[in-house]
């Protein structure tokens, strides 16, 4: 039986530290594993204690590259447990920012991590010398979404201004119409995004995903909706937990969530898409029907394709807020504490993030859990792997196999950071 | 200074509550209240941002914490421009983030460099949450503020020479 060893170090875009273990056994691949091993952070174990004020601020802390996730489902899970809504222009500011994370990561992601494996280049530094104006447009791109995230909450990197009940300041008209020219170039460049996105090659790869997002019957989903999935899932958030749980496996520091009683699932762009495409402002419908997309996608390579498209939403929506944004009476709402549980759930930009806490009527935490988006996707990271090597085995070269296994991993923009820093992929064939 | 355009500016990373790494920030904001004409930043996100801080100066200085295994307080210099800075000179915790090295090879390929490129590097040796910058870093960063001072008055000198020199 012949043996062979693939392994590659260090791969690199991917936000975090892990290693992919694939072992190959004859014809079948017997094994395939996601190795994370950063110690547990203890982030749920510190919040105990704190005051439910400070939950957005110290979350955010759990994530440089999606802090605004971590604020709004905290501060939505605590407005819960204090029975406050918040609607109106704070509400839309909320979805504001969240425009400008979305903008920042999925721009970052596309044109400086993904489009490289695409393009058949290391990285995005290689890619610039020979395609600089795609990268000026993807930088640009960040930058606008950085500067979105500057206006409303301060810095770009764990922004100070959201709070529960709202923001610390809201902007002025003014401030936000600066942002109108900037965005209307950046909703073209999305355009082009996708369709330049579209011409890319993708190898072939389809799964029957269970897709899990939120969904809400008026928009696109960010901060609010009910938990669905394709494949019945259709829970008020605080009954996540009724449908999903967590287990601990042997390789991982971080718990791998599922579907109770099915198994893995798939939270991110293409779920959100694929559950709400409806949802999609008409513009972005048409530039996806454009690419060839359909409503539906199931080929995880080309969610590239999807992050684009929901590049256009994000600017539209942006678009859409500050053409009519009129400032709230008062920059948030108070909280009152009570012995209460609050859940809060919201789309990152690689997918749904879940924070549930229990305070007490001083507006100590009692209890916090949290369940971030890539734990929910390492069961179909390794699922993907799984079908995709096992498909490949005997037509690729080694190198190429492995270049696109990590070309998989890169698929769900991994933001292991919240739990490693690197991937080490070793593919081992006995 | 022509308006929007600043003819020097000092960038100063690292982070704040790690120990040795703060030094960049420190050095940036002293030069700033040392020579207050001059554009000063410290702190930035991500090195793609330097590509959009430094284009329009004419002079660009850019100072963060090494970690080469080295003394404490050891200080490299480079014209990163004409020279290449050593792999593993410095840290980086993300591949998400551009480091020096990458932000100035990105601004290579691009053609978004600015006039004059100089990166100082203080070997730090500890990163403790919360922990106070090590004397010895401490004394490298005078020697580096003064180095700073005095670059950027040649700079200027050689700008007035240049001025005044008939056309």
């Amino acid at each position: 039986m012949s043996s062979r060893t693939i392994k590659v170090d260090y791969l690199a875009r991917v936000e975090g530290e892990g290693g992919l273990y694939v072992r190959i056994k004859g014809d079948e691949v017997a094994e395939v594993r996601l190795n994370i091993f950063e110690p547990p952070r203890y982030f749920e174990a510190f919040m105990r204690g704190r005051h439910f004020t400070e939950a957005p601020d110290i979350t955010a802390r759990i994530c440089g590259i999606c802090p605004v996730a971590y604020q709004m489902s905290s501060s939505h899970a605590m407005e819960q447990a204090c029975g406050v809504t918040v609607g109106g222009a704070l509400r839309e500011l909320r979805r504001l920012i969240y425009c400008g994370e979305w903008i920042e990561s999925h721009g970052l992601h596309i044109y400086m991590l993904h489009a490289p494996d695409f393009l058949g280049y290391e990285d995005a530094i290689a890619v610039a010398k020979d395609y600089p104006d795609i990268v000026q447009r993807g930088l640009k791109l960040k930058k606008i979404g950085n500067d979105l995230m500057i206006a409303l909450g301060g810095r770009e990197i764990h922004p100070i201004n959201p709070r529960v009940g709202g923001f610390y300041r809201v902007p002025s008209r003014k401030e936000l119409e600066a942002f109108v020219e900037p965005l209307t170039w950046a909703l073209e460049a999305s355009l082009e995004t996708v369709r330049w996105t579209a011409g890319l090659s993708f190898p072939s790869l389809e799964r029957d995903y269970e897709c899990v997002s939120l969904r809400h019957e008026d928009e696109y989903p960010l901060c609010e909706g009910r938990v669905v999935s394709n494949k019945g899932v259709d829970v008020a958030i605080e009954d996540f937990l009724k449908v999903f749980e967590e287990e601990h496996v042997p390789h991982s520091t971080s718990l791998h969530a599922y579907v109770k009683d099915r198994g893995d699932y798939l939270a991110g762009p293409m779920a959100r898409y694929n559950n709400n495409f409806d949802k999609l402002p008409k513009v972005a419908q048409d530039v996806a029907r454009e690419a060839g997309l359909g409503e539906t996608c199931m080929n995880p390579f080309k969610s590239i394709i999807v992050r684009a498209v929901e590049l256009v939403f994000a600017c539209h929506e942006a678009l859409r807020i500050i053409n009519s944004y009129e400032p709230p009476e008062g920059p948030f709402i108070e909280c009152t504490p009570r012995n209460a549980v609050g859940s809060g759930c919201t789309e990152a930009p690689r997918g749904l993030l879940y924070h549930r806490y229990q305070i007490d009527d001083q507006g100590l935490i009692r209890s916090a859990r949290i369940i971030p988006p890539t734990s929910q996707n390492q069961k179909a990271i390794e699922a993907d792997l799984r079908q995709f090597v096992q498909q490949n085995l005997n037509l690729m070269t080694k190198d190429k196999l492995t270049w696109q296994c990590e070309q998989a991993v890169r698929n769900y923009d991994p933001c292991i950071s919240c739990s490693c820093h690197f991937l080490k992929l070793h593919i081992e064939r006995e | 200074m022509t308006a929007g355009r600043p003819t020097v500016r000092v960038i100063g990373l690292g982070n704040a509550y790690r120990g040795d790494d703060a030094i960049g920030l420190e050095v940036s904001r002293e030069v700033g209240r040392r020579m207050p004409e001059i554009d000063t930043v410290a702190g930035v996100a991500d090195g793609t941002m330097l590509l959009d801080l430094w284009t329009q100066a004419d002079l660009c200085i850019v100072v963060d914490c090494a970690v080469s295994g080295q003394a404490a307080g050891t200080i490299h210099r480079f014209d990163g421009l004409r020279q290449r800075i050593p792999a593993g000179l410095f840290s980086s915790f993300s591949t998400h983030a551009y480091s020096i090295p990458g932000a100035i090879e990105l601004g290579k390929a691009l053609g978004r460099l600015p006039g004059g490129l100089v990166v100082y590097a203080i070997e730090g040796a500890t990163f403790a949450c919360g922990a106070r910058i090590a004397a010895p870093v401490l004394e490298a960063a005078e020697n580096v503020i003064a180095q700073i001072e005095a670059e950027i008055r040649m700079h200027q000198q050689r700008n007035d020479h240049a001025k005044s020199r008939p056309a």
